[in-house]
Formats: C-alpha cells, sequence, structure tokens
C-alpha cells in the first residue's frame, strides 16, 4: 500500500462528515423515531429480568426451606426405627420359644422397623435430589445478571447516540402499544385496582 | 436405595461455604452436612470470606469463583500467600469451565475444581479426595 497516510485534522474531518450522513440518513429512515422507543423500553425489560431472577429466587429459597424442616425428620425417624429394630430382636432373642404368638408379632414388628429405617434413609435421598435440582437459580441468576448489563450498557450507548442526534425527542411521550405481559410487581395493578377501574366504567 | 455409609470423620473440622447467591451456599452446606461435616460459616464474597478465615479458624474452604468484590480466585491467591493460612485445603465449586480457567486455578493452587452443575456424589468424592491427599483423615 502506498497511500499517504491522511493527517489528524483530515482524519476528523472525514469523521465529521461521516457522522453528519449517518445523523442525516437516521432521521430520514425515522430510525431515530425506533430508538427512542427502545431506549423507553430497555428499563422495563430490564425490571421484568431482574424480577424473574427475584421470582426464582424466591422460589428455590422456599423449597430448600420446606427441604430443611424434612430433611432431619428424616435423619431422627431413620435412627428411631433402627433403634427399635435392635431392640426387639433383643427382646426376641431373651424370649426365645416362651410364647409363639408374641413372637410372631415381634418378629413382625422388627421387620417393620426395619423397613421404616430404608424408608426414611430413601426419602432423605429424593429431598438431596430435589434440593440438587434448586441449583439452577444460582446458574439462571448469573445468566441473567449478565444479560442485565448488557442490557444497561446497549442502553447507555443508544441514549448517547441520541443525545448526539437528536436530543428533542428524548422527552417525547412513548405510544403505548400491543400486550405488555406480565408486569413486575410494583408496576402491575392488583385485582382490586383493576375491579374499582371497571366499575368506574359502568362494568 | 441410597444407604448413607460415612467412611470419613468431617465432623471435627469447621468449613467457610462462599458463593454470592444465597440458594448455592444453603445447597452446598446441606450436601457437606450429609457428607458428615457438622460446623459451617458462609461467605458472599472473597473479602467477606477473608476476613473470617483470618479472625476464626477453618479448615477447608468451599468457594464459588465469580464473585462481587473479591472473585474466589483472589480469595485463593490471597490464601496461598499468607503465612498461616497456605495449607488450608480449597476447592473451587464454579461455572467457569473454560480450560484456561481451571489451569488458572489450577496454578494459583486450588485443590479441587467442581463444575457447575455438579451431583452430590461429585461433591463427596473430591472433598475426600483432597482430605486423603493432605492426610487430614
Amino acid at each position: 500500500m502506498t497511500a499517504n497516510p491522511i493527517n489528524a485534522e483530515q482524519a476528523f474531518k472525514e469523521l465529521g462528515q461521516i457522522t453528519r450522513s449517518l445523523h442525516e440518513a437516521m432521521s430520514e429512515l425515522g430510525l431515530t423515531q425506533g430508538l427512542v422507543e427502545i431506549t423507553h423500553e430497555i428499563p422495563d425489560a430490564r425490571d421484568r429480568l431482574s424480577h424473574v431472577g427475584q421470582m426464582t429466587e424466591k422460589a428455590a429459597t422456599r423449597v430448600l426451606d420446606l427441604i430443611d424442616v424434612a430433611q432431619p425428620a428424616c435423619h431422627s425417624f431413620k435412627t428411631e426405627s433402627q433403634c427399635m429394630a435392635a431392640e426387639i430382636e433383643s427382646i426376641r432373642k431373651r424370649a426365645q420359644g416362651r410364647a409363639d404368638e408374641v413372637d410372631d408379632v415381634m418378629a413382625v414388628a422388627q421387620m417393620f422397623s426395619t423397613e421404616a429405617a430404608s424408608f426414611a434413609d430413601a426419602q432423605n435421598a429424593v429431598l438431596s435430589d430435589i434440593m440438587m435440582t434448586q441449583d439452577f437459580q444460582d446458574l439462571s441468576g448469573q445468566v441473567i445478571k449478565k444479560v442485565i448489563a448488557i442490557i444497561s450498557q446497549t442502553e447507555q450507548q443508544l441514549l448517547s447516540l441520541l443525545m448526539h442526534s437528536a436530543p428533542e425527542h428524548l422527552c417525547m411521550e412513548r405510544a403505548q402499544v400491543g400486550l405488555a405481559g406480565p408486569q413486575v410487581p410494583d408496576k402491575a395493578l392488583q385485582q382490586d385496582d383493576v375491579d374499582s377501574m371497571l366499575a368506574s366504567l359502568g362494568f | 436405595m441410597q444407604s448413607k455409609v460415612i467412611f470419613m470423620d468431617f465432623s471435627k473440622f469447621t468449613v467457610l461455604v462462599v458463593d454470592d447467591f444465597a440458594t448455592m451456599r444453603r445447597i452446598v452446606s446441606n450436601l457437606l452436612r450429609e457428607a458428615g461435616f457438622e460446623h459451617f460459616s458462609e461467605a458472599e464474597d472473597g473479602a467477606e470470606a477473608l476476613r473470617k478465615l483470618e479472625s476464626s479458624s477453618f479448615q477447608f474452604v468451599v468457594s464459588d469463583w465469580n464473585m462481587p468484590k473479591m472473585t474466589g480466585l483472589d480469595l485463593l491467591k490471597s490464601v496461598r500467600n499468607s503465612d498461616h493460612l497456605k495449607h488450608l485445603p480449597f476447592l473451587l465449586v464454579t461455572a467457569e469451565a473454560r480450560k484456561e480457567n481451571i489451569i488458572e486455578a489450577a496454578q494459583a493452587g486450588a485443590d479441587g475444581y467442581i463444575v457447575k452443575p455438579f451431583t452430590s456424589a461429585t461433591l463427596k468424592d473430591k472433598v475426600e479426595a483432597i482430605f486423603k491427599r493432605k492426610g487430614l483423615i
């Protein structure tokens, strides 16, 4: 390449021209309007995402709380059942052959206690598995945090682009279009609000 | 059916569980409890963990990597640079799963590395391997 390197002044001049034609193209294509709308949507999108994060965390915490109640109960039930089985076994040994009917009942009770201990152990294993499935909250939470950071960055960049191209558009009212879907709780109307609104409209 | 057979007695050790997500701290603590540990403390980032490590006695650290304020890797480096903490068994449990992450963790002196999501069996295996290797049990 033998092209003459341009000096800084020329470079800035050319950049300025490119920027100007980009602004003009954007206005002609109506892009600034679109950008303004997107910029208004972004905080809402961010709130919704963090709401998803909060909901999954709350659900996961609730499950973990329930497991915390159930697991110690399994542990002590297992221990008690094991003690019971051992106790019955030793009584049977001591009383060998003295009363067959009683021994039959004792044999059943001993077996039942052994099974109860296994049952408690198996239920505890199930609870552990249920607990492990809650680890999605940590991973989905990390993804959501990352996406929120990306969205915030994009918002900053869009805003600064708009500040340069069309500052007067920024305070414009945004048009309400389409269905918004589930809202974050502090933005959503409660059922009472909906009812009273409908009532005031004559329904 | 899973029968709980404890080959190793972890009950005398105190563990510090470090993760910025409360859910994960609880899951890790619960799994360690099922494995036989009885004494726990938690920290939500590396900085809080380091304060706890310096002020009371722990025999094991299980830490996430990606956390605000101070990452798990920086915590590990601080531990290895400290005269009285440098021999502390340190297990990283993290969603960072690139080859260079694992190399970096190994170079910083991690005793074990578990990639999220993990199973309870994986955690138990790694913990047992670390305590065996360190001759603590």
